[in-house]
C-alpha cells in the first residue's frame, strides 16, 4: 500500500530532495509540494494525505501554525535544520523529526515509522464541536467554548483569549484568529481586539465595555460595529 | 540512475554526500546545478539584510541557506552558518557578527569553484 504525502518547505532544493527520496523509495506518492503553509492548507482543506513532510520556519505561517489549523491530522514528519523544536514536536505528537540535511537511510527510517502507524486509522483530532475551539496555551491544548470568550487581544506575536475566569495566551496572530472564527458572533473592533458581540455591556463613543474591560473601537470600524449590532451610528 | 561510483573533491564532505546521494549521480548533478544557479542570488539577499542590520531577516536567510550548503558537501559551512544563526539571537545589530560573517563568506566564495568543478565532473 502506497502512502500519499505532501511536502511543505520554502527551500526549493530541500523540497527537491524529498521529492527524489519519495520517488526512490517507491512507496510514498507526492501529491503536492508547497513553498508555504498557506498554499499547503488550501490543498489540505480539499484533500486527505497520509504523510505531511513539514518544515517549521517558513515565511508566513510556521509549520506548527499550519498544524493548528488542521482538523484531520496526517502523520507529520518534521523536516527542519534546527533541533530547537523538539519540545513542540513532542507536543504535536509528530511521527518523526528529520534534522536537515538528512541521509536517505534516515529518510527510510522515518517513512517506516509512518508505515508502522498507518495501519491504524488516521489520527482524528478530537474535532471541536462547532461551538468549541482548541487553544494551545501553557504547553497544552485547552477546549474553550466560543460563548465563554469575552474578547481576544493581540499581544505581539501572541494572542490572549479572555474568558470571565482566565486568560489564555497562545502563539498566533489576530488575523489567523479572525479567519478561524469568521461567521460567528465575533468581530474585530480594533487592530488589537476581536470581541464577542454578545458580551458587550455598553458602548460609548469609541470604547465598549465587556465584563470589566474597556475595549477601544477603531474609528474606521465604528460604523461596521454598529451595523453588526443593528444600531444606527 | 547511474550506478557509477563518483569520487567527490576531497575538500567536500564525501562521506556525507555518499549518504545523501548513494549511487544517484544524476540527483547530485541536479542539486549541484541548482545550488550554483541560486547561491549568488541568496548571497546577495543575505548581504543586503546584513547591510541593513536587521538581525531577524539575516538570521532567517542564513537559516534557509544552512542545509543547502550540506547538499553540496559544505558541511563545515553548515556548522558555521548555524553558529551565525544562533548568534543572531544574542545581538541587536548584524555588525556585531562581522568577524563570523566575513570568515563564512570568504570560505564560501573559495568553495564555490570547487562545487563548480565537481559539477563539470558529474556531467562528464
Amino acid at each position: 500500500m502506497n502512502l500519499n504525502s505532501i511536502i511543505v518547505d520554502d527551500e526549493p532544493i530541500s523540497r527537491n530532495f524529498l521529492e527524489r527520496y519519495c520517488e526512490k523509495i517507491g512507496t510514498v506518492n507526492v501529491l503536492g509540494s508547497f513553498p508555504d503553509s498557506e498554499s499547503a492548507l488550501a490543498f489540505l482543506q480539499k484533500n486527505e494525505v497520509d504523510i505531511l513532510f513539514l518544515d517549521v520556519e517558513m515565511p508566513g505561517d510556521s509549520g506548527f501554525q499550519l498544524l493548528d489549523k488542521l482538523t484531520v491530522m496526517p502523520k507529520v514528519i518534521l523536516t527542519t535544520s534546527k533541533t530547537d523544536y523538539a519540545y513542540d514536536a513532542f507536543q504535536y505528537n509528530v511521527t518523526d523529526y528529520l534534522k536537515k540535511p538528512f541521509s536517505y537511510v534516515r529518510f527510510q527510517e522515518s517513512v517506516s515509522k509512518a508505515y508502522e502507524s498507518a495501519g491504524d486509522k488516521k489520527e482524528q483530532v478530537d474535532e471541536p464541536k462547532k461551538e468549541d475551539v482548541f487553544i494551545k496555551s501553557d504547553g497544552k491544548l485547552t477546549r474553550l467554548n466560543y460563548d465563554d470568550i469575552l474578547y481576544i487581544e493581540s499581544v505581539g506575536d501572541y494572542v490572549k483569549y479572555c474568558t470571565p475566569d482566565k486568560k489564555y495566551i497562545t502563539h498566533s496572530t489576530l488575523k489567523a484568529v479572525e479567519e478561524k472564527i469568521s461567521g460567528r458572533h465575533f468581530m474585530k473592533v480594533h487592530r488589537s481586539f476581536i470581541v464577542n458581540l454578545r458580551k458587550i455591556s455598553n458602548i460609548q463613543e469609541y470604547t465598549l465595555l465587556i465584563g470589566s474591560s474597556l475595549i477601544p473601537i477603531s474609528k474606521l470600524l465604528k460604523t461596521e460595529v454598529m451595523g453588526r449590532l443593528n444600531l444606527a451610528v | 540512475m547511474d550506478s557509477e561510483i563518483f569520487v567527490f573533491d576531497s575538500r567536500l564532505d564525501g562521506d556525507f554526500l555518499r549518504s545523501i546521494y548513494e549511487d544517484d549521480k544524476e540527483h547530485a548533478e541536479m542539486v549541484f546545478e541548482k545550488f550554483l544557479q541560486s547561491i549568488h542570488i541568496q548571497l546577495s539577499e543575505i548581504e543586503e539584510s546584513y547591510t541593513t542590520g536587521d538581525t531577524e531577516i539575516f538570521r532567517k536567510q542564513i537559516h534557509k541557506l544552512k542545509p543547502v550548503l550540506s547538499f553540496v558537501g559544505l558541511t563545515g559551512l553548515t556548522n558555521k552558518a548555524e553558529i551565525i544563526e544562533n548568534n543572531c539571537k544574542e545581538v541587536t545589530d548584524t555588525s556585531s557578527l562581522s568577524a563570523l560573517y566575513t570568515a563564512f563568506k570568504k570560505e564560501l566564495f573559495e568553495m564555490i569553484p570547487v562545487v563548480e568543478n565537481d559539477l563539470i565532473k558529474l556531467k562528464a
